[in-house]
């Protein structure tokens, strides 16, 4: 099974997507990090990296942005949140994947 | 008989009303109480996938033991496939973010190409005489003016 990982991580990336259920916690998500005051957390972060390149603002790529704000964004999940993703993503791994063995 | 104070404000011996239900308190107590609750099941959560997601220290030694590094490799493969799909979403709503920021960085150093007025310049209202910068005058005024379809505006 190792060997073929590529083509089965693929398909299971695509079933992700097309059984809606990517969209459907990805919306839990988004209301629990809102709730949570992530999302604010991040928007003061990138409205001060925004302020520091204010010399250069012309020249600011979202990219800049992005690169300087994503291990921010990241580390700043509350450990509940990512947790309780995390499980159901991997339930829906395991229900994608039944644990048999070739 | 003696009343046992559940926590409410004074729990001196002398105080009159020692059971005066406190419902903020009791509030806070429920959601904190929850909140623990949510911790210690990601706590349970992530004990479980530790064995899967911890890299292997020593080597498989022979064939005999294929079969059950086998499946562990699986499971850290399904695990570390979990958290990939994870940081995806993450990331997700951090661009969005960044986007918001990005385009309104950019609206305030805008500058219209006919009479030069910077994006963040402010212009007063004719209706409510508040200022606003340029970009974000015409949106008001729509919804100031009454012009389109208002929704909660009261008429003056």
């Amino acid at each position: 099974m190792l060997s073929e990982t590529g083509g089965i991580r693929e398909e299971l990336l695509k079933r992700f997507i097309e059984s809606g259920e990517r969209e459907r916690l990805q919306e839990i998500m988004r209301t629990k990090l809102h709730t949570s005051g992530w999302q604010d957390r991040v928007k003061d972060k990138c409205q001060k990296i925004v302020h520091e390149n204010a010399d250069r603002i012309e020249k600011l790529t979202v990219d800049d942005i992005a690169e300087e704000v994503t291990p921010f964004a990241r580390s700043s999940v509350p450990e509940d949140i990512k947790a309780e993703i995390l499980e159901d993503i991997r339930a829906f791994i395991f229900r994608a994947l039944p644990e048999s063995d070739n | 008989m003696k009343i046992k104070s559940e926590g409410s404000g004074g729990s001196g011996p002398g105080n009159a009303d020692k059971k005066v239900p406190n419902p903020a308190y009791d509030e806070l107590l429920h959601f904190y109480e929850g909140k623990i609750a949510a911790l210690r099941h990601a706590r349970d959560a992530l004990e479980t996938a530790k064995p899967a997601m911890t890299p292997p220290t020593t080597p498989p030694a022979n064939g005999s033991d294929r079969g059950g590094s086998q499946q562990q490799d699986n499971q850290r493969c399904r695990a570390l496939l979990a958290l990939e799909l994870l940081t995806e979403l993450i990331d997700d709503m951090t661009m969005g973010v960044v986007f918001d920021t990005h385009f309104e960085a950019k609206q305030g150093i805008s500058v219209c190409a006919n009479c030069s007025t910077s994006g963040s310049d402010m212009c007063e209202c004719l209706n409510c005489q508040r200022s606003f910068p340029a970009a974000r005058f015409a949106s008001h005024m729509d919804k100031c003016m009454g012009l389109s379809s208002r929704r909660t505006a009261t008429r003056r």
